[in-house]
């Protein structure tokens, strides 16, 4: 029963961890006071253009346009330095996760490769008992590895169908 | 007198093309014409907001007939008729979709209550796409979300807590196998294509110069494999925990 716990904990954990880091890390890199500023200073600055006539006003026009032009450069530029950090720090979590998944299974199945998962009445498992109790050759029993493959591939199927396989601010 | 014959057929060859600058335009940009439109929904978009796929109808004729996509894959028809300047809403975060149809056809509701498919009988089989247009049932949703695998599995759990396992010969396979085939039975009947992704493995085959033909036919194969492993997969491990919770109760 314990396996099946811990089999369980764990994949659930790797499931829901992109969950949690699709809400954690918008927080993170959230737009910041700098660039809140920019975009102020452009909403106004466009307002203003709005109001000036470019053939009456025209040097002043082209003043303010200019100065607009610069405020968008810099906020774009703030933007995508923010997001490539976000993109480095979402690839970087999504593959330590994976690797750090990846040993955590096979040191569970190299100590729990002779013990199952569960042991269910050898009738139920008819006629695909022998696949799925390798190598523990245990009548009726679902091997760790076994149990890993299917609990990975159902929560990764349901987890799909929510929406909730991605590391992507959502 | 060849002047004015002339005249009047070039008047004639004008006011034809006038008639029909809509459909040709329509025609060119890739909409069906005679005021149909079939749009295709994704279940996601469908649960979380309305998308856009629209397919063509060829047929400016006659009205259209739709078949249903593949709900397990995701995909809903329903068709709006713009002829009389109505049109179809998808519901946003309601799940309520309104078509109207012309020529008769009643006005329904998307979510189950009328699922009358429309079908013309006039339609030629040389038509080059044909959809049976089923408003998006409830059902639909529970498979897509495995629901009913979910259920199956208790059920079955349930069966062997009374002893009543004698009705799939002990075996906890027979149940899926019966679901699954069935299920994939309705969606083979209901003549759905579901858009099939090569991937890497198709795209590897592809440069390995296999052909195209079997590539498809394989990749078919695999996406069906893969399904019906995915389902079990959901199926077993539902089983396996309902188990351990009657053991502990128990």
């Amino acid at each position: 029963m314990h396996a099946i716990v811990l089999t369980t904990g764990v994949c659930a954990i790797k499931a829901l961890l992109p969950a949690l880091f699709g809400w954690i890390l918008p927080k993170i890199y959230k737009e910041t006071s700098g660039e809140q500023s920019l975009r102020r200073q452009e909403y106004e600055m466009k307002r203003t253009l709005d109001g000036l006539s470019m053939i009456d006003e025209f040097a002043k026009y082209a003043k303010l346009q200019r100065q607009l032009n610069k405020v968008q450069e810099q906020l774009t530029e703030a933007r995508s330095i923010r997001m490539s950090h976000y993109l480095k720090v979402k690839l970087t979590l999504k593959y330590v996760v994976q690797v750090i998944y990846a040993l955590i299974l096979l040191i569970i199945i190299w100590n729990y490769k002779y013990t199952p998962a569960i042991i269910l009445p050898s009738e139920w498992t008819v006629p695909f008992g022998s696949i799925a109790s390798w190598p523990t050759e245990i009548a009726g029993g679902i091997s760790i590895s076994v149990w890993l493959f299917l609990l990975e591939s159902s929560s990764r199927l349901i987890m799909s169908k929510l929406s909730l396989s991605d590391y992507s601010i959502k | 007198m060849a002047d004015d014959s002339v005249a009047a057929k070039r008047e004639a060859r004008r006011r034809r093309i006038l008639q029909n600058s809509q459909a040709r335009l329509e025609k060119i940009t890739g909409r069906p014409t005679n005021g149909t439109q079939v749009k295709l929904v994704s279940t996601n978009e469908y649960l979380n907001g309305p998308i856009d796929l629209v397919e063509d109808d060829d047929d400016y004729s006659q009205p259209t007939t739709s078949t249903s996509a593949d709900v397990g894959d995701n995909l809903y028809c329903s068709r709006e008729d713009n002829s009389d300047d109505e049109y179809s809403i998808y519901g946003n975060n309601s799940r309520e979709l309104y078509s109207k149809y012309s020529q008769g056809d009643t006005l329904e509701t998307a979510d189950g209550h009328a699922n009358t498919p429309i079908t013309n009988p006039g339609a030629s089989p040389e038509e080059t796409r044909e959809l049976q247009i089923k408003p998006p049932k409830k059902i639909h949703l529970i498979t897509y979300l495995k629901i009913h695998l979910l259920l199956l599995a208790i059920l079955v759990r349930l069966f062997y807590y009374f002893d009543l396992g004698f009705v799939f010969g002990e075996s906890i396979f027979v149940p899926f196998v019966v679901v699954e085939a069935s299920h994939l039975l309705v969606l083979e009947l209901s003549k759905s294509e579901s858009p099939e992704s090569t991937g890497i493995i198709g795209a590897v085959m592809l440069l390995g110069g296999i052909s195209p033909e079997r590539v498809h036919r394989f990749m078919k194969i695999f996406n069906l494999a893969s399904r019906i492993g995915g389902d079990f997969s959901v199926y077993f491990v539902t089983f396996v925990f309902f188990h351990c919770a009657i053991e502990e109760l128990s």
